[in-house]
């Protein structure tokens, strides 16, 4: 059965050019929008993915985030122009798993598109979850890269096991900060900077060119994936 | 010709206790040449009583050195007189020589207790009028938001309170001195030269009042002299002036210039007092205006920048969003993976087709207003008919009316305009109406003559603008908030129809009610005849 994805945009033409995009490659698309419009259509549809524009008419993307994440884990992609940042991160916060930067080629939007569906589909409570060499063994607290055992510390480690565990979603800084350290620590990003430096340090990991933590510039990080 | 200047200085006073001297002379002799010959009936005590009363009262009009002078003639003429022997200045009576001892002593005593009421008085006078001078100075420099005004209030301020020729503020150091403000006589506004440089110098050194000739204000020092190079005449040198140090705890922010002679009398003798009140008055004053001003400049910066994010955020969502679908669409024809059909193509590159023209208004919109602000548009206005004006804006605007009535109501009228500036005003109206107003409704353009006036006006079916909204459409980005969300647009289209119209001579307002928008142009009237088109 092909993929259900909804498009929420004001833009007429943009929306027809994505749904004909997805079409084309096997999708089932429906099309919203606004927001009112949207919520019904999850509703109703049923999506395995939602591309969601930031600014509609009637509410903002903020706004259908958290509504939707009362129900639903649906992955949200967020459609976003440069400028939209404050409400770019507010809505990473409120759930989504990430965005895409207006305009968009339809490979990039596809390729994005595919790494949602996977994780989604994927459990969230795998008790050995492997990545591009990493392997992180949840029952005995184990982390190999390459074959080769690597020494976390109790925090190090939880810090790996939250971004591991969401596996290409973009995390904002509050949101690792209240997952790991807690929330009295929600914005203390200077020690999340440190930790994911030691991080990427023991894991061979290059900030320039990452293998696992990848830096998304004034949002969070995301832990990656090569696609095979 | 310094002892003819100090003569000048000291007659006014001469004059005055000269004629309380000439006063205190006659009154005795009337006094005692009406009670000399009635003597024995009224009595010694009486007429010793009567004299005592005119010394009293001589103490009470020119003050303790006069009442002394009274005295000491009184008693004269009442021994001359009055006591035996007569005509004389000898006495015979023994107990009359207590009496004369007693009334000299009474005389002095009551006269200069008079003069210190009298005294009192006048503080209280100079007390409650200095008070007042200085709530009305209070009142005017209160709301001054440039330093530049409330200076020019100080000046004006002193001048009223002192009757002052003139008063200026100064600062600077050396040679270079600037007049920041001044009130009175034009010539309160002249630079300083050499002489008023020094004395402003040392009052700024001293922190007090210097002065430079006379002021008609009186100082507890000797008038400080400075004789002038060339040849003055004496009255230009008795115009002389007061210099005021205005400062802010350690900081100086000026010198207070106040000419000479004041006119005013109540704050002759205690100046000082006064002018320093004034100088931290003013001082205060300065102050406020510039923090006021500072804030003023906080506040302009800040709004620029609310201005800059508004453009930048404005702009990337105008140019983006076109290219959003344009980038999506052409990436998709790429995509080798996909055997797009021929009506996926077809509306690929419809999408390509609008966005591409879309992307072209925003940008040519972008354009027109940095030339128009930039002033590089020569407008060509010439006789131009408001009909044709009004069918060709229709005709261009007919693919974003269409489905709605586009009505024409216009007799050939010959309005002064550049026409191609106009066209693109009125095309942007039509656009603006087609937007913003009820989908369908009908759009009305008219041209009416009024008074040597045109007015050209677009008018649509519609949910009308918001009161609060509609002073500001003609902004650059502004939209209202309501409309922000249903239509996309730049925000620039009726900025630039100002622009373009002002530009053609003309003035542009909006009209709004329930039910109707209309905007409103108005230009002049061609003089002449036009030319056939």
């Amino acid at each position: 059965m092909s993929a259900r994805v909804l498009v929420v945009d004001d833009e007429p033409q943009l929306r027809r050019a994505v749904r004909r995009a997805l079409e084309g490659h096997g999708y089932s698309v429906r099309e919203a929008e606004d927001g009112t419009s949207a919520l019904s259509e999850i509703a109703a549809f049923r999506p395995d993915l939602i591309l969601l524009d930031l600014m509609l008419p009637d509410m903002s993307g903020v706004d259908v985030c958290r509504e939707l994440r009362r129900t639903r884990e649906t992955p949200v992609i967020l459609l976003s122009v440069i400028g939209d940042e404050p409400s770019k991160v507010a809505a990473l916060d409120e759930g989504a798993d990430d965005y895409l930067t207006k305009p968009f080629g339809s490979q990039e939007l596809l390729a994005r598109i595919r790494v949602a569906l996977r994780h989604a589909a994927r459990s969230r409570n795998e008790a050995v979850i492997s990545a591009g060499g990493l392997t992180l063994d949840l029952a005995r607290r184990t982390v190999y890269v390459d074959g080769r055992e690597v020494h976390l510390t109790p925090t190090e480690y939880s810090l790996l096991k939250y971004l591991a565990q969401n596996t290409g979603r973009v995390l904002t800084h509050p949101m690792i900060l209240r997952a790991v350290w807690g929330e009295e620590y929600a914005h203390d990003t200077q020690t999340l900077r440190t930790y994911i430096n030691q991080l990427r340090a023991k894991l061979g990991d290059d900030a320039a060119a990452p293998r696992f933590i990848r830096t998304e510039p004034g949002v969070g990080y995301r832990f990656v994936e090569s696609e095979s | 010709m310094l002892a003819a200047y100090n003569g000048a200085v000291t007659s006014a006073r001469l004059r005055t206790h000269g004629t309380g001297v000439i006063a205190t002379v006659a009154a005795t002799a009337l006094l005692t040449s009406v009670l000399a010959p009635v003597q024995h009936r009224v009595g010694l005590l009486n007429e010793g009583l009567l004299l005592l009363l005119l010394t009293l009262a001589i103490s009470a009009v020119w003050g303790w050195q006069v009442g002394l002078f009274a005295a000491v003639v009184t008693n004269l003429a009442l021994n001359f007189f009055f006591v035996a022997p007569l005509h004389r200045l000898t006495v015979q009576d023994a107990s009359n020589v207590v009496a004369l001892v007693v009334f000299l002593i009474v005389s002095v005593i009551g006269g200069s207790l008079l003069s210190s009421a009298r005294a009192a008085a006048a503080e209280a006078h100079r007390s409650a009028a200095e008070t007042t001078v200085l709530l009305d100075l209070a009142r005017a420099m209160v709301g001054q938001r440039e330093p530049h005004d409330a200076l020019a209030s100080l000046c004006r301020e002193v001048v009223r309170a002192l009757n002052a020729p003139g008063a200026a503020v100064l600062s600077g150091a050396g040679t270079q001195w600037h007049v920041h403000a001044s009130a009175g006589a034009p010539d309160a506004a002249r630079a300083p030269d050499s002489n008023e440089r020094a004395i402003a110098e040392q009052a700024l050194g001293s922190r007090a009042v210097a002065r430079l000739g006379h002021t008609g204000l009186s100082t507890t020092r000797r008038p400080r002299i400075v004789r002038p190079a060339g040849t003055q005449r004496i009255d230009e040198l008795a115009a002389g002036a007061a210099f005021v140090p205005l400062r802010i705890g350690d900081r100086t922010l000026g010198v207070l210039r106040v000419d000479g002679p004041i006119g005013e009398s109540a704050f002759r003798d205690r100046p000082d007092r006064l002018l320093a009140a004034f100088a931290s008055e003013a001082a205060q004053g300065v102050q406020r205006a510039e923090l006021a001003q500072a804030a003023a400049h906080a506040e302009a910066l800040m709004q620029a920048d609310e201005m800059k994010t508004a453009l930048m955020t404005s702009i990337s969502h105008d140019l983006k969003t076109p290219l959003a679908g344009i980038k999506t669409s052409v990436s998709s024809l790429l995509d080798g993976a996909v055997n797009w059909s021929e009506n996926d193509r077809r509306a690929f590159l419809e999408t390509i087709d609008s966005q591409a023209d879309r992307l072209n208004r925003v940008i040519s919109d972008i354009l027109d207003l940095n030339r128009i602000e930039s002033g590089v548009i020569t407008p060509n206005r010439q006789p131009v008919d408001a009909h044709s004006l009004l069918v060709e804006a229709r005709a261009r605007t007919a693919l974003v009316t269409s489905g709605r009535e586009v009505t024409v109501e216009a007799e050939p009228f010959p309005l002064l305009a550049d026409e191609s500036l106009m066209l693109q005003a009125l095309v942007n109206l039509v656009e603006n109406a087609a937007k913003y107003s009820t989908p369908g409704g009908a759009i009305h353009l008219r041209a009416e003559r009024d008074d040597g006036k045109i007015r050209l006006s677009v008018e649509d079916e519609g949910p009308g603008i918001a009161a609060e909204d509609l002073p500001h459409v003609f902004d650059r980005f502004y939209r209202a908030a309501e409309q922000s969300r249903r239509v996309k647009g730049s925000g620039l289209g009726l900025a630039i129809v100002k622009g373009f119209v002002a530009l053609s001579g003309g003035s542009v307002h909006v009209e709004s009610e329930t039910g109707a928008t209309r905007f409103v142009i108005t230009l002049l009237v061609a003089a002449h005849t036009m030319t056939p088109a």
